[in-house]
């Protein structure tokens, strides 16, 4: 039988506490955007990906956010793995609860896929 | 009355790495997938904390000056995989004056002890940071 276990607060036994479920991220991906449905390498919390265009890619989270006004962070390089590569920019913005829209751009401004793209997700689930 | 848990450490019954936690609402969610497994700020420039210096860390051995904006970060506790979420941001100055000085950061050369940040700016030139600070997520060895 599985067991449960409810208490109010998780902390050290001094010092501040904090809520711990708020610092959970409640998603996040590693994704090629350059890979046909901006393939994802490695997930929590997401059910697929999708391809809107050049540096348009969707994400679609498996448990729903209570709203839309979660935080999206993103990190993104050109090419993945590449030592010498050229970063690139992202932003991750709610679209819905459940979906995330990732947005990849060059440095100049120009929609562009990125070989790697790093997304958190922060925030409350439903 | 509030209810207070004093332990040491934390593990799943039926699976000792992977713990249900009820969210916010209704939904659950994985408490060791929602960790943040890594994090850290570092001085490359040396504007602030000194020359490839670390600021606060988690789970960081140490840093490496590679090339002209560019670090290797070296981690305690590895990773299972090389498929980590790394989101890495980085600022030019730390100073007022040139407050201004946003730079673009990444991961790369990503392997389960370590991985590569790359400070640029809008051309695609390196250049050292005072701060970079990363945030990594996945799943440890």
């Amino acid at each position: 039988m599985a067991s449960i276990l409810k208490v109010d607060s998780i902390g050290k036994t001094s010092g501040s506490t904090q809520d711990t479920m708020a610092g959970l991220a409640k998603a996040w991906v590693n994704f090629d955007g350059t890979a046909t449905d901006a393939a994802a390498r490695d997930t929590f919390n997401v059910s697929s990906m999708a391809d809107r265009g050049t540096g348009l890619a969707t994400i679609t989270l498996t448990s729903a956010m209570s709203n839309s006004n979660y935080a999206g962070t993103t990190s993104c390089m050109g090419t993945n793995g590449d030592d010498d590569g050229r970063n690139y920019i992202a932003v991750a913005m709610p679209k819905d609860a459940d979906e995330v829209y990732v947005n990849q751009f060059t440095t100049s401004g120009s929609a562009a896929d990125a070989g790697y793209v790093a997304a958190q997700i922060m925030g409350d689930l439903a | 009355m509030t209810s207070q848990l004093n332990v040491d450490t934390i593990k799943g019954k039926t699976t000792e790495g992977s713990i249900s936690i009820q969210g916010e609402g209704s939904a659950t969610t994985n408490l060791q997938q929602g960790l943040a497994k890594m994090w850290g700020s570092f001085d490359q420039r040396g504007d602030a904390l000194g020359s490839v210096t670390s600021g606060d860390t988690f789970n960081v051995t140490s840093i490496t000056d590679a090339l002209e904006g560019h670090l290797d970060v070296s981690i305690a506790n590895d990773m299972v995989n090389v498929t980590y979420s790394i989101n890495a941001t980085s600022h030019y100055s730390g100073t007022l004056a040139y407050d201004e000085f946003s730079r673009y950061s990444g991961a790369s050369n990503m392997a389960t002890g370590s991985f590569r940040i790359a400070s640029q700016y809008t051309n695609g030139g390196e250049q050292d940071a005072y701060h970079n600070g990363i945030l990594v997520h996945g799943d440890l060895a």
